[in-house]
């Protein structure tokens, strides 16, 4: 047996040389021990504090263990059907995957080839980017304009070499959105050359009368392509399970790249029984976001902190000191928040929205915070 | 991302070889822009690492030779299985007996000396030694530069040569002996961002006239930075400076960043304040002031410290709010190399050497006080000392750190394994 490591500079390729792993936060025990907290409040990551929907926990406890023995089914069959019934359009306009970012890596590789390149913006999900990065491929990132998307910028950046822009609606992490006439005009303007890619993991959280439904806009529009999470909402992150719709050719040449199992069963079960009670959960979970939105509006205006995110589950504050350290000192009391110099926006934390308590908490570990 | 052109050559160590190893070296260091002096220096470091092992290692036994042009500078590391190099010759202190063995050792220290920079690295069991031979540069012109003042809204640059060799001049008209000595050197600034090796952000006007920027120097977890240099719009344009620097590096995979010797423009919200080194420049003392960014969530990691230090590196990390898992090493009478290896890299013209493990042995006492005598007998008033917190063996260290007078002032995070900590020696200890 050769103990000999592989030649790596000769086996990875240059486009992958230059790229650094992806390392996510360690597990709540580590943490708590190395920032001497003895739990952890999680406002990092978006995550729905309400958890999973009364249905979809009733499905989860009553799945069968001994199934765990058996392969889950391929595409998702039950859960396309259930959601071409809830959207109106055919089982085979969807794709289920194992969260929305590895459909991120089915369209890139569906539609890229050397030389290509995709569009999106500086400042949003770092995700579509990175597939590109690491795909071999460039990812062109037009600067946001007043924290939203710039779609003149956005369309200045489309050449003959242009396969797919990713518009992130609303924007994580900034909360902008573009409304159905932007999106229209957009659509419009790319006249079909490119796959449009929308983004809307967060679209349930939005109550604006004029944030656009992607959904129905399939039809009228064959290039768009509509990215959704169970993640996000329907709290069941940790199952990692989302979907993307399109015009059934389309989905067509993205299915070609799918890897199939790749969505265990009891994310398939608990995402089916997740929208057979949606309307009630959705309710209940905008009621707390709202809440938590008008308290720390308040809070954050009370001690001079500038902030934004009217949209989605979660709020930007621009901090007096850097973000990095604002993060090991809140970690010091047990609350986790999102940095946000990764996103471009130096000096920003990103706090998710949930229970007033909570908020409380956040709120007296920032204060304690900038007092030091 | 470093651009380093590079060839690589794998001989098999018999000494009637030698002229290919030799040949490669020269000519690949002359392809990447040393002049034929400085390609000789390599060569010779090469053909002295090829005969020693040539004459020491069992017969089937090859070495691979890499030659690398980084723009600035070219460099040539020398792979090879085992430990078969007599690493106390690398010490600038070395001196060479009147034994067999020690003349043996004397191309050695012939080779130490003809390079820049030297580094040894073990992967495995495989020993790998390089040496760095630095190109020479014209300094910048004499006349200065029209002084700045800004036209129109500013617009961001990264690595266009003229705005960098503007800046390079700026700087140094500005900043003088407070920014690295290598500003003094436009033309050597350019190919050190064509390089890869280092990066540059620019902020200019409409008319192209510079009015401020950052340089860094990153392919590991911490990224050393110089500036913020601003030439007008003060305060605001430090702050835009800074932002765009931040901007660079997201999604870099960079954890964070370091400022060793920060200007006064550095805007405060942006950064934690290390703490200061006292420093003897041109007779007189002076303080740097050490400030750190970091990038990324730090989610903490292993230290390896003796217990001579563990209060001082605890305080530093409970200052800075950093989550560390502190491990003490010490010696407890197992067996250890006899021998200590220190590189040292030096700055003449800011009478400053920093001196960093290369091999850990039981005479590193000894030795350290050695390498301070000489280093003071060059007429070196700053020695420090980076010690490695992510490497257990470096904290066997910290005694014979403490006992030659080097005193732990500064924890740069991240800047190597581990967490790097910087002693500065002080005549008399603590």
């Amino acid at each position: 047996m050769s103990s000999r490591l592989p030649p790596l500079e000769s086996l990875v390729p240059p486009h992958i040389r230059c790229i650094e792993p992806y390392i996510p936060s360690k597990p709540d025990d580590v943490l708590g021990k190395m920032f001497g907290c003895p739990r952890i409040y999680r406002l990092n990551n978006n995550e729905n504090a309400l958890g999973p929907s009364p249905k979809a926990l009733a499905a989860l406890q009553a799945a069968d263990p001994g199934q765990a023995s058996v392969y889950p089914s391929g595409d998702a069959y039950h859960l396309r059907h259930k959601l071409a019934g809830r959207f109106g359009h055919p089982p085979d306009a969807f794709i289920v995957g194992n969260g929305a970012n590895e459909l991120i890596a089915f369209v890139i590789k569906a539609f890229c080839q050397e030389g290509d390149n995709i569009i999106t913006a500086d400042r949003t999900f770092a995700v579509y980017e990175w597939v590109a990065g690491f795909s071999g491929y460039e990812a062109r990132l037009a600067p946001l304009r007043d924290y939203g998307f710039d779609d003149e910028a956005m369309l200045a950046a489309v050449d003959g070499r242009t396969k797919i822009i990713f518009v992130c609606n609303p924007n994580n992490p900034t909360g902008t959105y573009w409304d159905e006439r932007r999106l229209r005009r957009f659509l419009d303007r790319v006249d079909g050359r490119q796959i449009v890619v929308l983004d809307e993991a967060y679209a349930e959280f939005v109550e604006a009368g004029d944030f656009p439904d992607g959904m129905s806009l399939i039809n009228e529009y064959p290039n768009l392509v509509v990215f959704r999470t169970f993640s996000k909402m329907f709290a069941l992150a940790a199952l990692r399970i989302g979907y993307l719709a399109g015009n059934e050719k389309v989905v067509e040449v993205i299915r070609r790249t799918c890897v199939v199992y790749s969505v265990n069963s009891l994310a398939q079960v608990a995402a089916i029984a997740s929208l057979e009670d949606a309307d009630e959960h959705i309710a209940r979970t905008r009621r707390m976001v709202n809440e938590a939105r008008a308290f720390l509006r308040r809070e954050l205006s009370r001690l001079g902190l500038f902030h934004f995110g009217d949209q989605a589950n979660y709020m930007v504050v621009r901090l007096p000191i850097s973000d990095t350290l604002a993060y090991r000192k809140l970690m010091r009391q047990g609350v986790m928040v999102r940095t946000m110099t990764g996103f471009r926006f130096p000096n920003h934390i990103r706090v998710t929205l949930g229970p007033i308590p909570v908020m409380e908490k956040f709120i007296a570990a920032l204060e304690a915070a900038l007092a030091e | 991302m470093n651009h380093a052109l590079e060839t690589e050559l794998t001989v098999p160590l018999q000494i009637e070889l030698l002229p290919v190893v030799t040949g490669c070296v020269e000519n690949a260091a002359q392809a990447f822009g040393l002049q034929r002096s400085e390609a000789l220096a390599l060569a010779l470091a090469a053909e002295e690492v090829f005969s020693y092992l040539a004459a020491k290692t069992a017969a089937g036994q090859s070495l691979r030779v890499t030659c690398r042009g980084g723009g600035y500078y070219a460099e040539v590391v020398c792979r090879f299985p085992g430990r078969a190099l007599p690493v106390r010759a690398l010490n600038i202190t070395a001196a060479v007996a009147d034994d067999e063995a020690s003349l043996e050792e004397m191309g050695f220290l012939l080779a130490a000396r003809t390079a820049d920079r030297l580094a040894i690295t073990t992967a495995g069991d495989i020993m790998s030694i390089s040496f760095v031979k630095e190109r020479a540069y014209p300094p910048a012109p004499e006349e200065a530069l029209p002084p700045f003042t800004a036209k129109g809204t500013f617009r961001e640059y990264g690595g266009e040569p003229e705005l960098i060799k503007q800046f390079a001049r700026r700087v140094a008209g500005k900043y003088g002996r407070q920014a690295p000595p290598f500003f003094r050197f436009p033309g050597k600034v350019v190919d050190m961002v064509a390089g890869g090796e280092y990066g540059v952000v620019m902020l200019a006007d409409e008319n192209r006239n510079v009015g401020g920027g950052m340089l860094w120097r990153g392919d590991g977890k911490m990224a050393e930075a110089y500036g913020p240099y601003v030439f007008g719009g003060g305060e605001e344009l430090a702050r835009e400076v800074v932002d765009a620097c931040l901007r660079r590096f997201a999604r870099t995979g960079t954890l964070c960043l370091v400022i060793p010797a920060a200007t006064a423009e550095a805007p405060r919200d942006y950064f934690e304040r290390l703490g200061e080194l006292p420093l003897m420049v041109d007779g007189s003392r002076r303080s740097e002031q050490a400030l750190y960014r970091e990038l990324e969530e730090d989610n903490g990691s292993l230290a390896y410290v003796h217990p001579a230090l563990v209060d001082f590196v605890r305080a530093a990390y409970d200052c800075l709010c950093l989550p560390r898992q502190i491990e003490g090493v010490e010696n407890l009478g197992e067996a250890r190399s006899p021998h200590s290896a220190f590189a040292a890299s030096m700055d003449r013209a800011a009478g400053k050497a920093v001196l960093s493990p290369l091999w850990v042995g039981g005479d590193a006492a000894e030795s350290l006080a050695e390498h301070v005598e000489a280093l003071r007998r060059e007429g070196i008033a700053n020695i420090l000392f980076k010690l490695d917190a992510g490497v257990a063996e470096q904290a066997l260290l910290g005694p014979a750190l403490l006992a030659t007078g080097f005193l732990p002032r500064l924890i740069f995070p991240w800047e190597g394994r581990g967490d790097v900590i910087l002693f500065a020696y002080q005549e008399g200890g603590a």
